[in-house]
Order: structure tokens, then sequence, then C-alpha cells
């Protein structure tokens, strides 16, 4: 009799294992179908193709169905530029991504445009890809790197789509007039464990390496790069990305925050990238896209967006209150007198 | 004695009188500058969304254009006929900024997840609350592209309901203080 139990606990016991494994096949599928990008690339200003352009494709993540749409897991050693693919947006990852991909001298596929300005890399493997440009080593960079993820869901027809194309904005050339501009970058970290003595930043001219500069205590984690020449675009990465963190970058003016966070703290919050566009004026100090002020967690509070009226209606009606209380009292005495 | 007592008490509160109505002349005074500075600023948005109307759109650039007119980045402006106003929207949110034009606290109009909050000035967002579920409202970047929406809800959050405002699957947030300060009007719409 007490065997038989047992037996029921078991068989309990393998079919919800059985079951768990099932559903975690299902959130995990993967997409194993062969995929391709498709670069269309033309003037920005007339519209024309631009042939003989060659691209750099990196492969960084391969890509699994969940539940909720499409995830990636990042392939070696991309693990080790300490970013989070939560956000495809920030326009910060490519730029980040692009220089670890240079300094570690990834493999990658290298095609050009035909004469009608496309190029296809094909028969990929479905997961998230870097473009970046190739580049001589005098030539401007003229396509800013970007990524592309591929599959991409269709969200009207409710299906994959294998086949992805872009078309990439042109930076088109650039006069500065001569003038200078600058860039500073702050350190922020967002940990409750011990920090780094020490990080490297370096400045990107035209998404090259142009100069480093270490941050730490004694420079309170913050510089300035003067006399920038407008004539080229200037951005700012993270060297190495200290083990345990994840990086991702605010941009406001002509300042650039460099945040890490923990990596078990997991998110990361959309940023405006590093990005600097030659001509952009000084502003007034460090903002944030959210300025809402955070809570105990690091979540951002709705913005205080209130002009300070309450108080009037209140002050009012005391005034009023003592005014008439004062006027009774006085006149009180006035009669006693 | 009662007359010492009485003159304080009248003291005072013409003192508690006279801070309320120059509190309510400073509002009122920030308010109209607040209208006067998005009024002037709307000619500069609307110069320089005629001048980029000629580039090329990139349907698969999903970042906004922004522009920088007086030192300060723009995406746009927002159109609500209903309020009989029309403002420039800023790039980046700070306190400094919400004094002169609503600012994107989040997303884009071309991921349909644009946060935009400004200040209950009267000129400004101060009439949010009076919107009605259907109320028309449009947006237009900075390249031109204009997007038309109607209001679908009108809620009361606590300020730290930011998870509530962030990729909610609504195509535009707007939100406020309310009067007091210590609530956010939200208001929730759908693209047409």
């Amino acid at each position: 009799m007490k065997t038989k139990g047992y037996a029921r606990l078991i068989a309990l016991m393998m079919a919800f294992l059985m079951l768990s494994l099932a559903f975690s096949v299902t959130a995990t599928a993967s997409l194993s179908k062969d995929a391709s990008i498709t670069l269309n690339i033309r003037d920005t200003q007339t519209g024309v193709p631009v042939p003989d352009m060659s691209f750099r494709l990196f492969f960084v993540a391969t890509a699994y169905e969940t539940a909720d749409g499409i995830d990636f897991k990042l392939v070696p050693p991309y693990g080790e530029a300490g970013v989070d693919l939560k956000n495809l947006q920030d326009s910060s990852l490519p730029i980040h991504l692009a220089y670890f991909a240079a300094s570690r001298s990834l493999e990658f596929a290298e095609k050009s445009t035909d004469k009608n300005g496309v190029v296809v890399f094909d028969k990929l493997t479905p997961g998230l890809y870097l473009i970046v440009p190739s580049q001589a080593a005098e030539d401007r960079c003229s396509v800013s790197p970007f990524v592309v993820s591929v599959p991409e869901y269709d969200r009207e027809s409710k299906q994959w789509i294998y086949d992805v194309s872009a078309s990439p904005k042109i930076n088109g050339d650039i006069n500065g007039e001569g003038k200078d501009t600058y860039i500073s970058v702050v350190k922020k970290w967002e940990t409750d464990g011990e920090i780094p003595e020490s990080i490297t930043v370096v400045l990107l001219r035209d998404f090259r390496e142009y100069a480093k500069i270490q941050l730490n205590e004694d420079n309170d984690w913050y510089y300035r790069w003067d006399g920038l020449s407008k004539n080229y675009v200037w951005n700012v990465v993270e060297s190495i990305v200290p083990d345990g963190y994840t990086v991702s970058y605010e941009t406001s003016s002509n300042t650039v925050t460099i945040i890490n966070r923990d990596t078990e703290e997991g998110t990361t919050e959309p940023g405006t990238g590093p990005g600097i566009e030659p001509g952009t004026e000084p502003g007034e100090g460090t903002t944030r896209p959210s300025d809402g002020g955070e809570d105990d967690d690091g979540k951002d509070d709705l913005a205080d967006t209130g002009q300070l009226n309450w108080p009037v209606p209140v002050l009012a009606t005391a005034g009023l209150l003592l005014f008439s209380i004062g006027w009774a009292v006085l006149n009180l005495g006035k009669k006693e007198g | 004695m009662k007359r010492k007592v009485g003159i304080s008490l009248i003291a005072i509160g013409l003192t508690l009188i006279f801070c309320a109505a120059a509190l309510l002349i400073y509002n009122n005074y920030e308010s109209s500058r607040a209208k006067a500075q998005a009024d002037a600023l709307m000619g500069s948005i609307v110069d320089e969304i005629n001048a980029n109307q000629t580039a090329d759109i990139d349907p698969f650039d999903k970042e906004m254009k922004v522009v920088d007119i007086d030192g300060y980045g723009y995406i746009g402006y927002i159109s609500v006929p209903d309020l009989k106003i029309n403002l420039p929207v800023m790039s980046e949110l700070d306190q400094g900024r919400l004094k002169i034009a609503p600012c994107r606290y989040y997303g884009s109009s071309k991921t349909d997840n644009l946060v935009i909050a400004a200040h209950n000035y009267r000129s400004h967002f101060g009439y949010l609350g009076k919107l009605e579920i259907g109320s028309a409202i449009s947006f237009t970047d900075m390249e031109g592209e204009k997007k038309s929406y109607i209001v679908t809800s009108v809620e009361i959050l606590p300020p730290s309901d930011s998870d509530k405002v962030k990729d909610t699957g609504d195509d535009l947030i707007l939100y406020t203080c309310t009067y007091r300060g210590v609530s956010r009007i939200v208001v929730r719409c759908s693209e047409i």
C-alpha cells in the first residue's frame, strides 16, 4: 500500500517535470530558418545609389523566440562587451559594439554595394548583427554603425520576416566652418558594491579612436575635451566595461554620462546615445531624458510638472480668517474701552 | 491688551493675504512668460520643419530628428485643438526646460510610445484634465511627419507609477501635475 503511494508520488513528479520541460521548450524555441539582410544605400540629398561602398557584418547574438516575441543571447566574446540588449533603439549600442569589435579585431563578413547601391548578406543565422562601414585610414565615415535583428516580426501579417532590408542614412559633408566644440564625460556608478579604482574612456572621431583618458576619484570621474573640430562626429565609449557591470550612455548637449550598473540589477534604461553631432550648442549642464527623480529602487518617478498653486487659497483663507478675528478682537477692545 | 492682539492678528492676516497675492501674480507671470516663449518658438519650429521637408525621410530610421534652437533640442510640436494649444516639444526633460516648453519624457513618435510631460501652466497642460475621450490631438515631428490621435482615457496616477506610462501600448501619452502637484493627470491616446 505504502509502495503504491510512493509510485503515485514519483509519477506525479515525473509528469510535472515533463510539463515544465515542454513549457520551457516552447518558451525559447529557436529560429532555425536562414535569414538575409539587404542594405540599400542612397545619397540622402540626391537619392542616387552609392556603389562600391563596403560594409562589415558582425554576428553579435543569436535569436530565439519567446512567448513575448524575440530575445537574444550574446555570442562569445560579445558577452564581455558589457552591453544590455533590452533596448536595441539605444543609439549608443552600435557605437559601443563597433569599438569593441574593432579593438579585438573580431571576425566579420565584408561585402560592397553594387551599381544599384545594394548589398545583400544572405544565409545568415537568425540573430543580432552589427553593421559597420569599412573605412580606409583617412576616409570620412559616412554611415554610422547600426544593428539589425533578423528575423523581424510583422504585426500585421503576424509572421516572422526573415529577409530584412535597411536603408541607413548617409552622413552629409559636415561644414563646421572651422569652429571648435567640446565633449565632457561624467562617470556614474549604480551599484552598492565596490567599484574599480579607474576606468578608461575613449574619444572617437568619426567612430575611430582619437584619444584616451582615465577617470577616477582624483579627477572626480569627470573630464572635458576642448578644441574639437566641428568638422567631425565625436563620440565617447568606455574602453573596457568592468566585470559584473553593463554600460549605458546618456547624452545631454555636449555632456555624456557613462553609467555602469550591476548586471544583477539587469535592466537598462533607454539612453539617448553617446553621439554628438557637430553644431550642437552647450546647454544647461547634465540632464536626462527623464529627470523626474528616482526612488530607492532606482526607478524614475513621473516628472514634477506642477506650479506652486495650492498655497494661494490656503494663505488667502488663513489671512482672511486672521484678519477677521483681529478686526473682531480690536472692535471688542474698543467697545469695552 | 486686546488692542495689541487684534492689531497683531490683522497684521499677520494681511501678510498672509499679501503672500497669497504675490504667489498668484508670480504664477500668472510664469504662465504668461511660458506662453510668450512657446508662441515665439512655434514660428522657428515651423520654419525648421518646412526647411527639413525637402530632405528624404528614412523609414528605417527610428531615431527622431532633433533640431537645435537657441541651445535646446526640439523634436516637433503638439496641437490640442480642444485646449487651443500648439506647443513645441523639447527632446529632453529637466525643470529648466519644462519652464519653456513641454518635454519628451520617454519614447518616440516613430515607435508609437512617445510620452510628453508639461507644466500645468494654463498655457501648457493646465487644462489637460478637461479633455474628453475622443478629443483630437496631433503631433508633428521635425521632419514634418504629422500623426493624429484621439484620447482614449484620462486618469490620475501617483508620481511613482512611471511604468504605467512607458511602453504601455498607447501610441501617445501626455501628462502633467494635478492642481496640488501630488498626482499626475495622464491622458492616453491612440493613433488614427
